[in-house]
């Protein structure tokens, strides 16, 4: 259900509901370049942020890799 | 004449689009952060928990240089991590994972995983498969006992309810036991429950397989974390787990695998008394039990016999190397052989 909304705009003065509308339409066109733009696949930002995860997925997993491998290889040491 | 004004109708769905853009991109953003963030949390753990088990080397582990690990040698068995097993006659069936004919895997949407009596995406997330898998279990505990109850929806019959193997694929390996798994099943029309395993020491990426297949209906796991951490100068017990697969397997029982006992010099006997090391821990017992047959030659054609406390069986080939073909009837981790050199 939508709200009727109150412009108010006798208060304002001259130009007020265009000013408001110019201001929906340019919060609409700013969240959708977001979108596709900024973090499309070829923009700076998205390659940036695709570089920072493959590094700590990079890190990840290797470090993973390397603490079940020490598991592996101590299975045949025991306390002595 | 000017282009007539926008209701307010108009006016909201365009507002709305463009709060519904910045919340899809918050949220886009937001759950990159939380998996790179949970991922760091493992990454820091995981090398904290390294450096604790290369220290305890240093204190006081041994290697048990004639332990042999039976694994990436020839014979015909399956292997997961560095454990031997029987070979699967066929692909086993994936009890929450079922394998669509287009190659697509869809999730029971029924089972679910709870931690301490808690539910949570991510905890259900580790009976998925990789490929459908949409988050990570790691958790920071702030006491050593946890217990995971997986349960599905029994009344729903699609796909099957046998089950006999359990996989799992813990982060932080060996940091870990299983007090207990206690299995609920149906038996004919009534449920029963069962301790199928009395207790699993350092638990790795390992599968464990039951006596046989039971109707699942619930499984709860009794679990001691031994690693202790700290995070902002509170102790903490960190544990988490990749995947916890339930199998319904059907096993070769021929399965076997060929090892080489090799020694520095030449081996005048073996003994018929062996030691063999399982998940649940090592046990005395003797090449003859076990089925075991032991070759002078890599052919296998010249077959030695063990030697007993009152009968001593002479190796006349000369040789530094003996070969053993070793049934697989159970998962083994490693066997130590006693040999007799000049």
């Amino acid at each position: 259900m939508y709200r009727m909304i109150l412009y108010n705009f006798r208060y304002r003065g001259p130009f007020e509901y265009e000013k408001f509308v110019l201001n929906t339409m340019q919060l609409y066109n700013e969240s959708t370049n977001i979108i596709n733009h900024e973090f499309d696949k070829g923009s700076d930002i998205n390659k940036t942020l695709q570089y920072y995860i493959d590094n700590v997925n990079s890190i990840y997993n290797n470090t993973v890799n390397t603490s079940e491998e020490l598991y592996l290889k101590l299975l045949n040491y025991e306390r002595c | 004449m000017g282009n007539s004004k926008m209701s307010s109708d108009e006016l909201n769905k365009v507002f709305e689009k463009a709060i519904n853009n910045i919340d899809e991109t918050k949220s886009s953003l937001t759950s990159i952060k939380e998996d790179l963030d949970k991922k760091l949390l493992i990454t820091k753990h995981e090398n904290d928990y390294i450096n604790w088990r290369l220290q305890n080397i240093e204190n006081g582990y041994v290697k048990q240089n004639t332990m042999l690990l039976l694994c990436n040698y020839p014979g015909s068995y399956d292997q997961y991590g560095n454990i031997v097993y029987p070979k699967t006659l066929s692909k086993p069936i994936n009890l929450f994972n079922l394998n669509a004919h287009n190659d697509k895997v869809y999730f029971r949407p029924d089972a679910q995983l709870k931690v301490n009596s808690m539910s949570s995406e991510s905890y259900t997330s580790v009976l998925k498969s990789d490929s459908i898998k949409t988050d990570i279990f790691f958790e920071e505990f702030k006491s050593p006992t946890i217990t995971l109850e997986v349960s599905m929806d029994t009344s729903n019959v699609l796909g099957t309810t046998n089950m006999n193997v359990i996989e799992i694929d813990p982060y932080l390996p060996g940091s870990f036991d299983i007090d207990s798994i206690i299995l609920y099943y149906y038996d004919e029309n009534s449920i029963m429950s069962k301790n199928i395993i009395s207790s699993v020491s350092a638990v790795g990426k390992e599968r464990i397989v039951l006596d046989k297949k039971y109707k699942f209906v619930k499984v709860i796991f009794n679990i001691t974390v031994n690693y202790i951490s700290t995070n902002n100068d509170n102790v903490v017990y960190p544990f988490g787990l990749k995947h916890l697969y339930f199998y319904d397997s059907d096993f070769n029982s021929s399965s076997e695998v060929i090892v080489p006992i090799t020694s520095k010099s030449t081996i005048t006997r073996i003994s018929n008394d062996i030691i063999i090391k399982d998940v649940f821990g090592s046990k005395a017992t003797t090449i003859l039990e076990q089925g075991i047959k032991i070759y002078s030659d890599k052919e296998l054609t010249q077959e030695v016999e063990p030697s007993y406390p009152n009968l001593i069986n002479p190796i006349t080939k000369i040789t530094s190397t003996l070969y053993a073909k070793i049934p697989v009837s159970l998962p083994i981790v490693a066997i130590q052989f006693f040999v007799f050199n000049n």
